[in-house]
């Protein structure tokens, strides 16, 4: 199976409460080819730091949520290794460009975290390597810097 | 049910993007918060710097640093600090001679790895 670029969006919410309008738009994005939302899992994390997966709320798949936590978990096997002062996880030492959701979530916060194949990005990232092409870097703008760019393209 | 996040790869729309750049890497992000402590070796990336066009070698800890700055004087060789051995002599000219002081300074900080000094120093001096 494969699959295209899978992009990791985490947003935070006050509250654990989800309108479903965020969804609504990810179908859409969906139906036009463009992105596809391949799961959703929704967390908090207490104020000592320790992370709990939230219910799927009403009207959604029951298994919402199973597969980003099965990626982003990494075991208690790692937790109690970490409380020993062990191995951070199996991740060889050294590995410099990491992330998890320790870094992305602060203790007190509920968030969604998405996993968005960009269905669009397949064909280009082929082309790319088939060009010989080597990442160098990608970012997104700022919105001001957006914003700059929008007023170049009036100009 | 707990979650423990696992730590995961970056990696870009296009592909893993390398450092380069203004970017830090751990190592270096432990010697800016850390001044005068030494860097664990362990936050050295083990893979090549993308870019330069340079081998990385598995660089030791430096040894707290007194000074930093472009005009801390460049303190002689010690156990863990060594000239690489791919620096071609310095060229002549105050700046470049202060440019080059300054990158040694970073590297007794631990900013820099002595493959990334070497690989600086020759880009100014080729």
């Amino acid at each position: 199976m494969s699959l295209g670029p899978v992009q990791v969006l985490v947003v935070g919410y006050e509250a654990p409460t989800f309108s479903g309008e965020v969804l609504d738009e990810l179908e859409r994005l969906r139906e036009a080819g463009i992105v596809r939302l391949i799961d959703v899992l929704l967390v908090m994390r207490t104020a000592d730091g320790v992370f709990e997966t939230l219910p799927v709320p009403e009207g959604h798949d029951p298994g919402m949520g199973r597969v980003t936590a099965a990626l982003l978990d990494a075991g208690e096997g790692v937790a109690d290794a970490r409380a020993d002062g062990g191995a951070a996880d199996d991740m060889a030492p050294g590995d410099v460009r990491t992330w998890s959701l320790e870094e992305a979530i602060p203790p007190g916060t509920t968030a969604a975290v998405a996993l968005l194949e960009h269905v669009w990005a397949g064909p280009l990232r082929a082309a790319v390597g088939r060009s010989g092409g080597v990442p160098l870097d990608e970012t997104w703008l700022d919105p001001d810097d957006a914003q700059r760019l929008a007023g170049l393209m009036q100009g | 049910m707990r979650l423990v996040p696992r730590q995961l790869k970056r990696s870009g729309m296009t592909g893993s993007v390398p450092y380069y750049g203004g970017r830090l890497t751990p190592a270096q992000a432990y010697a800016v918060s850390h001044p005068g402590q030494p860097v664990p070796t362990t936050l050295y990336a083990p893979g090549p710097l993308v870019g330069l066009g340079t081998q990385q070698v598995a660089a030791p800890a430096p040894p707290p640093a007194p000074a930093v700055g472009a005009n801390a004087p460049a303190p002689p060789p010690s156990a863990g600090v060594t000239t690489p051995a791919t620096l071609p002599p310095p060229a002549s000219g105050a700046g470049l001679a202060a440019t080059l002081a300054t990158l040694q300074g970073l590297t007794e900080a631990g900013v820099l790895t002595q493959s990334e000094f070497g690989a600086i120093a020759g880009r100014l001096q080729a």
